[in-house]
């Protein structure tokens, strides 16, 4: 097993059985924590025999850290239960909500950025930092829409909130390069504001477009196909200005062969650089 | 400024078609269109999230058929997921088929949906190993008849006035003879002793003996009860039943 993973992978259902089988050359897997929320059973297994030979990185969609109803007691227990049974290297979560005291949306939903929002956040990663015992990462989300009560940017409110609860960052570069496209951000700029001792992890995947208007085409993040060139330039960008950070290829629609996902990941290893972020040249 | 929870409250009913209260917040131009792509990534997960638990369902009625039963499951807001796990979710889905006017002329849905919930069940439940046979051999003859047995977590019981079995096997071969709704209920037992999910489409006496001591009845209450409706029921084929099947998990013993 790898001591420093760089170069990893979404695990998902169609390649379990190959991995176990084959065992390929992937330096660590990313799951997505809900889906191992079984009290028992196959899907489980898979992980626990996976988790002999791979680091593996625990990814929460359902946690809501952004709702103002606050978290699911339940929620925290059966993750803090898995990152027991598993010891993950990495456990992250997203900036955004998708619960509301009664019920539960299955999508990553965006927030303002304003101190009320901050203060909710705050509140739920510390509680969560405090009941799993452990820090956590926070995913910048991609967003197809902007708040009027927004006062502060993204970059700069996701800094603050780690900065605030010890908390470090998931650093997604299609999600940048998204919510950048989609409400006239500077990509480049939003990448400056990331102190390189926050990011922990980094995310690259593909995402498809949908006109909204003759004026106005969004993009959307689908994780149905290839990194883009845009991205892959973005994420060399990021790389020389944070250092070499953990790296996961996902794909979670139309998903491709094993093999073909490894050739996709094993591209970031040409934006590698050597040099640490504090170092001059 | 709207708060926080307005403002997700608000989210919610645009989700649901009602943007009146929710466009206004936005700053972005063409916020309807922008709240319909969060709209449809809701709803697309759900649906899928339902289509894997309930399969055959979504063989039987076809795949245009059930996503439009399913959008109108989804849109009562009293459907929705309780939990950020989708695994949780859809207990009442066969519930709501049996209410659907639409869907009247098939009213084995409901039943072959709540079979689909406890196969679905089964898979996540607790994986606990059978109990070792010299437990058994170490309790003495005359208490045997009062011991209980603790089945594996995985184990459902299941009965229909349908004959879900057919069901079944025209859903997995199209080919299959055509349903006959006017033969005999079906009894099942649902369980994963191992990886596989299993579904034993058993006798009535047995499916009976099993549910006794499922309930919490010892063998020998077990049996008696069983005999009451089927004074035929044979208690060594029961036992060799659960056992050769890996159904036990533990012996429960008298106080």
């Amino acid at each position: 097993m790898t001591s420093n993973p760089f170069i990893g992978i979404g695990l998902r259902h169609p390649h379990y059985q190959k991995v176990l089988e084959d065992r390929p050359s992937i330096e660590w897997f990313e799951v997505h924590s809900e889906n191992f929320f079984h009290n028992g059973g196959p899907t489980l297994n898979v992980l626990f025999n996976i988790r002999e030979h791979y680091p593996i990185s625990l990814h929460g969609i359902g946690l809501s850290l952004g709702s103002a109803s606050g978290l699911d007691d339940n929620h925290l227990s059966r993750l803090k239960k898995l990152i027991h049974s598993m010891n993950p290297f990495l456990v992250s979560e997203h900036l955004s909500w998708n619960s509301l005291n009664e019920f539960h949306l299955p999508d990553l939903l965006p927030i303002p950025y304003n101190q009320e929002s901050f203060n909710v956040f705050a509140k739920n990663i510390s509680k969560t930092q405090d009941f799993l015992g452990r820090e956590i990462l926070i995913e910048n989300p991609s967003s197809y829409l902007e708040y009027h009560s927004s006062d502060r940017d993204e970059a700069e409110f996701l800094v603050k909130l780690c900065q605030k609860t010890g908390a470090k960052i998931l650093l997604d570069i299609n999600n940048i390069f998204v919510s950048c496209s989609n409400h006239g951000w500077d990509a480049q700029n939003y990448i400056d504001k990331i102190p390189h001792d926050l990011v922990k992890e980094i995310h690259l995947a593909g995402h498809s477009s949908q006109e909204i208007s003759p004026e106005k085409t969004l993009l959307i993040d689908t994780h149905n196909n290839s990194v883009c060139d845009e991205v892959w330039e973005l994420y060399g960008y990021a790389l020389q200005k944070l250092g070499s950070i953990p790296t996961l290829l996902e794909w979670d629609a139309d998903i491709p062969s094993l093999d073909f996902l490894m050739e996709e990941a094993s591209k970031a290893l040409n934006y590698v650089t050597l040099k640490k972020p504090h170092e001059k040249t | 400024m709207k708060k926080l929870e307005q403002i997700q409250k608000s989210f919610c009913e645009a989700i649901f078609n009602d943007t009146s209260n929710f466009k206004d917040l936005i700053k972005s131009s063409d916020p309807d269109k922008r709240i319909q792509i969060y709209r449809v990534t809701v709803f697309e997960n759900l649906l899928n999230a339902l289509s894997l638990t309930f399969p055959g369902i979504w063989k039987l009625l076809g795949e245009d058929c059930s996503r439009g039963v399913g959008y109108t499951y989804i849109k009562n807001k009293e459907n929705l997921p309780l939990s950020g796990c989708l695994d949780d979710w859809g207990s009442t889905f066969p519930d709501f088929l049996e209410k659907q006017k639409e869907l009247k002329h098939l009213p084995y849905l409901k039943d072959y949906a709540s079979y689909e919930w406890l196969k679905h069940s089964a898979y996540g439940a607790y994986s606990e190993k059978s109990f070792d046979l010299s437990d058994l051999e170490a309790i003495p003859e005359d208490q045997m008849e009062s011991i209980g047995f603790s089945l594996i977590p995985s184990v459902f019981i299941f009965y229909s006035d349908f004959n879900l079995a057919d069901i079944e096997e025209i859903i997995e071969n199209p080919n299959a003879k055509a349903l006959e709704l006017n033969t005999l209920g079906s009894y099942a037992i649902i369980a994963r002793p191992h990886d596989e999910t299993l579904t034993f489409w058993v006798t009535q006496d047995l499916w009976l003996f099993i549910r006794y001591l499922y309930e919490g009845l010892n063998i020998s209450q077990s049996f008696d009860k069983t005999c009451e409706k089927c004074p035929d029921f044979n208690l060594a084929d029961a036992i060799h039943f659960l056992l050769s099947k890996e159904l036990i998990f533990k012996i429960i013993k008298p106080d």
